[in-house]
């Protein structure tokens, strides 16, 4: 097999799908233009944004080349702003295929190239056939596997890998609809989206009065005004149930339309993630790219004795602008977790775990900070409401509890191999970063701490969540934060980063 | 591998910091003279020293800060990687280790190349303290220590 070096255009079906992705870019100022506005002046802004839709696409179509190179795959766009992107097989994170019901119509597919580099995809190529899908995800495969060897040896591979190709490996893990039902439940994913519509719906006078006259051709005349306090517990209790319902069958038909199926196995050195039912991903992740492993699981979660297992790769690649796969596990059994955790990652080895508690002591700095922020809410209401604002009180043995809950829950593990935090009263979250994947280590003290002999550790990884770090030890003993961070300093200089 | 034991900044860079912040005092110094005058209704004979007094209060503060601030800062380089000690009330310890540092910049500004000085920016692959910068090193010092460090990476492919 001959690699091409001449440019690949993009499949001819490209044009649709390159459209639909524009229009769902402006999908915002679409439905400003349609709710937001009245009038006559709609249809200019519809047809404003499917003009630039249109030109968007056929710039995107025509000057859209890839090729693959012996070592990298290069992609040439644009006509204003071109740009000529390379990227080297051995950089690539993340591999995603996307199909939903329209590609699979044209047999065709959407290809994500991820690197470690920032928050967008190194390339998206929407959209290409699904041979030259499997062709690139073979070329890609076999060349970055082969970094070392020479390029004989290179061509050798590239032959034989046509039989291997078709081996089914066994899957490590495989969900049952009945799984995936039960993680729609616990996941009450439907619960944000319907809470905005309908608080959104719920401010637009139009959509109300049509709401509440739907209701009624159900139930008869409400006469809100004279309800008694009982009719009002009724009708409430009964609305209440009836959104939680739709929220739960909402909820279970998101999980069915994401994680349909959802099959992991593991193809030589990489993980292999299937899932979807209108919309199918396959994603391809090096096992030696993943930075960090996070068990989680919530009081749902424990009634049904199962967790959820999400990694994180370097590519900080989020659902609004690519296809992103955490995914390790949406819901597991825990046994089976620990274990799954251990065949992908042998480093962590569960018996060698030992967890440390903080420090006893933490609990009151806890309190009087939970303390701290009632009293802040308290204020006002003494202020508007007198004595009643000081029902508030009553939430300070709960604060009580909570502190004593939050410092007996979490903990920290540190041996040769890994590093690992847990966390969290009610929602429960194990961290995992293997040392090799430490970038860097900071210690901080704020003068609270200060007046504790305390101190706070944090580690750095690459494509770690900015905003909230996951293994952020606080409330520790100063000493033994010094001792921790002399110690992981050491390991982490010893041990080889590979990305 | 060269190593040596904690260091301070150069002693100008306290210049320079205290400079730098002396202009930015004027700008801070600005609202509230702006709203004392008008608390108080002040005439313009007043506002001009009023501003000139918040001026020499905040700088005071500031200055007495600097000195703490400047007592704090320090750095080591040792086997393991370059270690930065910061903060006066928010006391901060960074751990850079050798063969983390992805790359290594050295910037300067107009006031610290008057100093002969220069500030070191290394660049890991994290993600929050991904950048960390170290000011107030000598020009050599800082093209020293980038060279230590990027020198010992070399030997490990750190890919």
């Amino acid at each position: 097999m001959e690699l091409k070096t001449k440019g690949y255009r993009l499949h001819n079906i490209s044009p649709l799908f390159l459209f639909i992705e524009a229009i769902k870019k402006s999908v915002l100022p679409l439905l400003i233009g349609i709710v937001g506005t009245s009038g006559d002046k709609q249809d200019f802004i519809i047809i404003a944004i499917a003009s630039l839709a249109s030109v968007i696409t056929i710039v995107q179509f025509w000057f859209y080349h890839y090729w693959l190179e012996e070592d990298r795959l290069v992609v040439k766009e644009g006509i204003l702003f071109k740009s000529l992107r390379q990227v080297p097989y051995e950089r690539i994170q993340n591999l995603n295929v996307e199909k939903n019901v329209l590609h699979r119509l044209f047999n065709v597919a959407t290809l994500q190239v991820e690197s470690a580099s920032g928050v967008k995809p190194e390339a998206v190529i929407r959209v290409i056939s699904d041979d030259q899908v499997k062709f690139i995800q073979r070329v890609i495969k076999q060349r970055s596997n082969a970094v070392d060897e020479t390029e004989e040896k290179v061509e050798v591979i590239v032959n034989d890998d046509n039989d291997t190709e078709e081996t089914v490996m066994p899957p490590l893990y495989q969900m049952s609809d009945k799984d995936v039902a039960t993680y729609g439940f616990i996941s009450h994913r439907a619960l944000v989206p319907i809470g905005i519509v309908a608080s959104i719906l719920s401010q637009n006078d139009y959509y109300r009065n049509k709401f509440i006259s739907m209701l009624q051709n159900f139930v008869g005349e409400l006469h809100v005004e004279r309800w008694a306090i009982t009719e009002w517990i009724i009708y409430g209790l009964a609305f209440a149930f009836l959104m939680l319902v739709t929220i739960w069958v909402s909820s279970i038909l998101l999980a069915f339309l994401k994680l349909y199926q959802f099959r992991l196995a593991r193809q030589d050195n990489n993980l292999h993630a299937e899932m979807g039912l209108l919309t199918k991903i396959t994603a391809n992740i090096p096992i030696k790219r993943i930075q960090l492993l996070k068990i989680k699981d919530s009081p749902l979660h424990r009634y049904f004795k199962r967790v959820s297992v999400k990694m994180e790769t370097a590519g900080g690649v989020t659902e609004q602008n690519g296809i992103s796969m955490s995914w390790i596990a949406p819901l597991i059994s825990k046994a089976k977790a620990e274990r799954l955790i251990t065949v992908i990652q042998p480093e962590v080895d569960w018996k060698a775990i030992s967890w440390l508690g903080l420090e006893p002591r933490a609990w009151k700095r806890v309190f009087k900070r939970v303390c701290f922020f009632i009293l802040l809410i308290m204020a006002p209401l003494l202020y508007f409401y007198q004595g009643w604002g000081l029902l508030m009180l009553i939430l300070f043995p709960l604060a009580f509890i909570y502190a004593k809950a939050y410092v007996n829950k979490a903990g920290y593990a540190a041996n040769d191999e890994i590093i690992a935090y847990r966390q969290g009263v009610i929602f429960h979250t194990i961290s995992i970063v293997k040392v090799a994947k430490i970038q860097n280590i900071s210690y901080t003290q704020t003068p609270f701490d200060r007046r504790n002999d305390m101190a706070r550790i944090t580690v750095d990884t690459a494509g770690s969540n900015p905003i909230n770090q996951d293994i952020n030890i606080h409330y520790l003993d100063v000493r033994k934060v010094n001792d921790l961070m002399k110690r992981l300093s050491i390991q982490v200089s010893e041990s080889k980063f590979v990305w | 591998m060269k190593t040596f034991d904690f260091k301070s900044l150069e002693k100008d860079y306290l210049k320079v910091f205290r400079i730098s912040y002396a202009i930015v005092i004027l700008l801070v110094s600005m609202p509230f003279t702006i709203t004392s005058s008008v608390f108080w209704d002040l005439s313009w004979l007043y506002r001009v020293p009023m501003f000139f007094f918040l001026w020499l209060l905040f700088y005071g503060f500031f200055y007495w800060y600097s000195v703490h601030w400047f007592k704090a800062y320090k750095y080591t380089l040792t086997e393991a990687g370059l270690k930065i000690h910061k903060g006066v009330f928010w006391q901060q310890q960074n751990m850079i280790p050798r063969n983390r540092v992805q790359h290594i910049d050295i910037t300067t500004g107009p006031l610290e190349r008057r100093y002969d000085l220069s500030k070191l920016v290394v660049h890991t692959a994290g993600t929050r303290n991904a950048t960390i910068t170290l000011p107030g090193l000598l020009q050599e010092d800082a093209a020293d220590l980038r060279q230590e460090l990027i020198n010992s990476n070399q030997k490990e492919d750190t890919v």
